[in-house]
């Protein structure tokens, strides 16, 4: 059965800020081959995350985030290419590589001991005819792990940690299992050869409300129990929340902001990021206000806006947003907030701001669509 | 929690019915036992639909023979039928729902009785002389076709939008596209008479004369040197096929989120192809081939003439020249068994292949 941990506030989120780097992506553009030329999913990307950091990428679909992901596990589809860009991996010995430039042979050897990964949907990331155990050793086999018993401690070991009943889960095939079994089972999987990063792309959203709970509450207890690094894909806020302790926010293939999950929530400087949380009901407090959408929709990915790429739908925006595209800067004052956005001083949590400029804004993204 | 939710059979008790009931009931839930049922219910059909329809057949086996006797040997209409009386041990004057109660009556002993146009040679002997050969071409040719169909699929599918897909599926296509009687035909026609490469008139019948069934190498040499022109033909037309399905079953394979997941856990490239990729894109094939199996044994009635290959399907095309009512029966019960049985087989194989049909079925 799962148990159920309070819901609290990560007490210690700035608690990785003299940890060492462990991936450092730089200047990192994704683009996609399209009948219409090359579609610019991420855009220069920089971005630096410590050891034990749990990162939450969040922004709307087509934002950009999962295809970042997949790039740095090199799983992008045929049509993709990473434009430019570095990504600097640190092991845990300190030995460092480019995931970009690193050959494919060494990249397999790195997969799933470095780093793995738990799908979006992994309700299917399962082979049908494979036993789950068969995965398992599979999976441990292409590894160097040469004992079966050994594997099938260690499976079962997870399994449990899961909180699945080890034995008969190991022992099934997938379409034996309910979809938040599988999506465990992908869990512990990703577990296995005790992997320094994690990257889980949207790990709960076709769950039901009460598994993406129980999801999360095995997520956080595996994180103390073996301290890995965590990049999680999702536009779910209030998962960013639970899981978070930073979050970048993405917007038209840019991580606008990068901050510790705190400021994100409770200072944000980014218009897009307020938006976005105003368009959720609040996560904390008892202060209902009404619910306000962003206008407009995200920019056709072909055709980004000049300048900004917000400033279509942006009610701060002036000349400058229009002709100048602002750097990701730290913020005065802080430690490590990052915002890039022209008129960050003055963007306040204000529902009102945004009513007064539905109108133009919609207007305005109908001209570039 | 979903942990609770188990997937457990639930086992319900009926303790009021006896024992015997129980494992009556269990044997008939049975996935084999329910399947060989169905086949049995099918062959005895497929038996009695036969029966009738090779009686209504234009013309019977009499008739042939009388019409034989005048053309050949100039015989008058009442000195022919004469002979034919003495010759054919049938009486078709005999009620038909008669004849074919006697039919069941001799099959159910496993007597198929005597051939009409043969006679004094029962129609199980001719079919013990004849059916190994087919099933060892039509067999071989299915499973040659398959395996290389499967195994160029997949390479399409790998090299899906390179030159080598373009020219493989325009291959595909046009074998696919030539019904097999025509191309047989054509191997003849071009490879053997126009041209002289292939020695089409000694690879005629089943056997080189002087070699006998054994477990000899010259055996199985000579066995496979005269089946080789319909194998051949069989392999020609089916692959194409067996690519086409594979390519767009390996492609919609490769799109599944299981083959992704496989590449990122470091699962050499090979072993996804083949276990995660291959394995999968197989499976909606086995169907086909389920179907394939009852054309081509079919096919072999015109593919065997042509190349005079001594198999079931030359007898077969004999048979309903000359109406050879008996011979036609046993003939399609040995053929329409043979396809039940590999229909099963390929159901059993299916089911051991995919995990989530082995406990449903029904």
């Amino acid at each position: 059965m799962v148990q159920q941990q309070p819901a609290t506030q990560p007490e210690d989120s700035t608690r990785n800020e003299n940890a060492p780097v462990i991936l450092s992506i730089e200047n990192m553009s994704v683009e996609y081959k399209t009948p219409s030329g090359w579609m610019q999913a991420v855009r220069n990307v920089t971005m630096d995350i410590r050891a034990g950091d749990a990162v939450a990428l969040i922004g709307e679909s087509g934002s950009g985030k999962s295809t970042l992901g997949f790039a740095l596990l090199r799983m992008l589809p045929r049509t993709a290419r990473i434009s430019s860009g570095t990504a600097i991996y640190r092991d845990r010995n300190g030995k460092t590589y480019d995931l970009t430039e690193i050959d494919d042979k060494t990249f397999r050897r790195m997969r799933w001991r470095e780093f793995s990964m738990v799908f979006q949907a992994a309700q299917n990331s399962l082979n049908p005819v494979l036993k789950v155990s068969d995965t398992f050793l599979e999976t441990g086999r292409a590894h160097g792990m040469r004992s079966r018993h050994e594997i099938r401690q260690k499976a079962l070991k997870l399994l449990q940690m899961v909180q699945l009943d080890p034995d008969r889960v190991y022992n099934s095939f997938p379409h034996e299992l309910s979809g938040g079994m599988r999506q465990r089972v992908s869990i512990a999987l990703a577990l296995l050869l005790d992997p320094q990063l994690i990257i889980l792309d949207e790990p709960t959203t076709a769950l039901d409300i009460i598994t993406q709970r129980a999801i999360i509450d095995v997520v956080k207890n595996l994180r103390d129990e073996f301290d890995f690094t965590m990049i999680f894909i999702s536009h779910d806020l209030s998962l960013a929340a639970e899981l978070a302790d930073r979050v970048a926010t993405m917007y038209a293939g840019e991580v606008v902001e990068y901050c510790n999950v705190r400021e994100t929530f409770y200072n944000p400087h980014h218009p897009y990021t307020v938006g976005l949380l105003n368009a959720v009901p609040p996560i904390a407090g008892t202060d209902f206000t009404p619910l306000t959408a962003i206008p407009g929709a995200t920019p056709n990915l072909l055709h980004i806006p000049s300048g900004c790429a917000f400033h279509p739908r942006c009610p701060y925006a002036t000349d400058i947003c229009v002709q100048e595209d602002p750097p990701l800067v730290l913020l005065e004052g802080t430690r490590n907030h990052l915002v890039a956005c022209h008129h960050h001083d003055e963007v306040t949590k204000d529902p009102e701001v945004w009513e007064k400029m539905e109108v133009t804004a919609e207007a305005q993204t109908q001209a570039i669509g | 929690m979903a942990v609770a939710a188990s997937t457990d059979k639930v086992v319900i008790h009926h303790p009021e019915r006896p024992a015997i009931w129980k494992s009556l009931a269990g044997f008939s839930q049975n996935f084999l036992v329910r399947r060989l049922f169905r086949a049995f219910l099918t062959i005895f059909f497929v038996t009695t639909l036969i029966f009738f329809l090779v009686r209504l057949l234009p013309g019977s086996p009499i008739e042939v023979y009388i019409n034989q006797q005048m053309t050949q040997y100039g015989y008058s209409y009442d000195q022919a039928s004469n002979q034919a009386r003495a010759l054919f041990a049938i009486d078709t004057n005999q009620p038909l729902v008669i004849q074919y109660f006697n039919y069941l009556g001799h099959l159910a002993q496993g007597d198929m009785g005597m051939s009409i146009q043969s006679p004094g040679t029962s129609v199980g002997s001719i079919i013990a002389s004849r059916l190994p050969w087919t099933l060892f071409s039509v067999g071989l040719g299915l499973l040659i076709g398959f395996a290389v169909g499967v195994g160029l699929g997949m390479v399409m599918a790998y090299k899906r939008g390179t030159w080598i897909d373009s020219a493989l599926t325009s291959i595909a296509s046009l074998t696919h596209s030539i019904p097999n009687y025509i191309l047989a035909l054509l191997v003849i026609v071009i490879f053997g008479v126009r041209l002289g490469w292939i020695p089409f008139t000694d690879m005629r019948g089943s056997l080189s004369s002087g070699v006998h069934p054994g477990w000899t190498f010259r055996f199985f040499a000579d066995a496979l040197y005269h089946a080789s022109l319909p194998i051949a033909v069989y392999v020609l037309t089916q692959v194409g096929g067996w690519m086409l399905l594979m390519k767009s079953s390996t492609i919609s394979a490769l799109e599944e989120d299981y083959v992704t997941a496989a590449r990122a856990r470091g699962i050499s490239e090979f072993r996804v192809a083949v276990l995660y990729v291959g394995r999968n894109a197989i499976l909606p094939l086995f169907t086909q081939l389920t179907i394939a199996i009852g054309f081509v044994v079919g096919g072999s009635l015109l593919i065997e003439p042509i190349f005079v290959y001594e198999g079931i399907g030359a007898e077969l095309f004999k048979a309903i020249q000359g109406r050879d009512y008996t011979l036609l029966q046993g003939i399609f019960l040995m053929i329409t068994t043979c396809v039940v049985l590999a229909n099963l087989a390929a159901d059993l194989l299916y089911s051991r292949l995919d995990p989530r049909i082995r406990t449903g079925g029904s």
